[in-house]
């Protein structure tokens, strides 16, 4: 099996992973604030290749992009220009999603390796969406991953200092500053304990969350830490510590995979 | 080492510029989806015309940049046309023929060799 295994990571984990490349990033020059600069880190850091090239796709489950190791190529989904044009913050999360597995998910030994001679030529295989349970986690790890590097909390909770979050124009502000989707953007806010947001991206008072029967992210005085940055959780999504548990409701999984994120294809030859 | 072919070698000259693949297609007049394409060998090097401007854009030498995109450039053209049909075939069989810059220079000092040679034997 070319797979590897799933490894254990705490969300601190995930969040140092991340914050030695944006480090990378910073000690070459590249402004500490955002938005990061996420293609850079895919050709300059990591030294991948970014290529748009048709995948197979879903309406359903569309596919955005793929990762293969053998290339060393990180694919967006021609098939899916379309969406990229709609959702401009849909194709950094892309690469910042597929970075993760190359670096979580990708034994260094395997990377740029070709096949042996007379073991035949690997098959692109899906392993996105409604799989196992290692391969949820593996799309989740990565969806996690691609949260914390374009969305710090080091750069994002000093920004939120002062915004009325409940308010659509403070997330949008949010949103264009860090170049994401407006769904990446409430998830990770909620990560970082400054609150709920319902399917068409309003806000939900931490006590409308309970009465719905739901939990609250995180205590309020948590959530007042982070806006002070005096340790804020460090992702929520990936951390069954700061993570709550989820309304049927509320649930993103209710939605069609973690994070409410479409689908990816991982090109993983076997 | 093997020389890089067009795809990489274009790409190796973006990264060196700083450029993006979306900057360096707006510069050009191109498609980023397209050029993307180019740099990693899925699609054949672009038309003449692209090739020059991308050189252009990138500070390249034209010539280079058109002999790893196995391209004969307009002059050589020109000059192939009025010129013999052996003129021809050697010229083709130089544009087609992947060489290292080692190689080049051996056979410019041929050609050089064979000039002297004939002035030589005139006096």
């Amino acid at each position: 099996m070319a797979v590897a295994s799933v490894p254990v990571l705490s969300a601190r984990q995930l969040e140092r992973r991340a914050e030695a490349l944006l480090d990378l990033a910073v000690a070459v020059g590249h402004a500490a604030g955002p938005p990061v600069p996420v293609e850079w880190l895919v050709e300059h850091a990591l030294d991948l290749c970014i290529v748009w090239d048709a995948l197979p796709t879903d309406p359903d489950a569309p596919v955005l992009g793929g990762l293969d190791p053998v290339r060393g190529e990180v694919v967006l989904n021609d098939r899916e220009a379309k969406r990229f044009a709609a959702f401009p913050g849909l194709e950094s999360f892309t690469l910042a999603h597929e970075v993760g597995h190359w670096l979580l998910h990708v034994p260094p030994a395997r990377r740029r390796q070709p096949m042996l001679p007379g073991l035949g030529r690997g098959q692109a295989r899906p392993c996105a969406g409604g799989g196992s349970t290692a391969t949820a986690r593996r799309e989740q790890q990565a969806d996690t991953f691609a949260a914390l590097l374009l969305m710090p909390a080091r750069l994002l909770v000093p920004r939120c200092a002062g915004l009325d979050l409940s308010r659509f124009p403070a997330r949008y502000k949010l949103r264009d500053e860090f170049g994401v989707s407006i769904t990446a953007m409430n998830l990770r806010l909620r990560a970082l304990g400054f609150g709920w947001f319902d399917e068409q991206n309003r806000y939900i008072a931490p006590k409308r969350a309970r009465a719905a029967g739901g939990a609250v992210a995180v205590p309020h005085s948590l959530a007042g830490r982070a806006v002070r940055g005096e340790g804020a959780p460090a992702t929520g999504c990936d951390s069954d510590a700061v993570r709550p548990p989820l309304t049927p409701a509320l649930s993103p999984r209710g939605r069609g995979g973690p994070l409410s994120l479409p689908h990816r294809l991982t090109l993983l030859r076997v | 080492m093997a020389e890089a072919g067009f795809g990489e070698y274009l790409r190796g000259l973006r990264k060196s510029a700083g450029l993006s693949q979306r900057d360096l297609a707006a510069r050009a007049g191109i498609d980023f989806t397209y050029l993307s394409k180019i740099e990693n060998g899925r699609v054949e090097p672009p038309a003449e015309e692209t090739v020059l401007t991308l050189a252009r854009v990138l500070g390249a030498e034209a010539d280079d940049l058109l002999g790893r995109a196995r391209k004969m450039p307009r002059d050589l053209k020109r000059l192939v046309a009025a010129g013999s049909p052996e003129k021809a075939l050697l010229l083709r069989r130089i544009a087609q023929t992947p060489m290292s810059a080692e190689r080049v220079r051996r056979l410019l000092s041929l050609l050089e060799e064979a000039e002297e040679g004939k002035r030589d034997g005139s006096r």
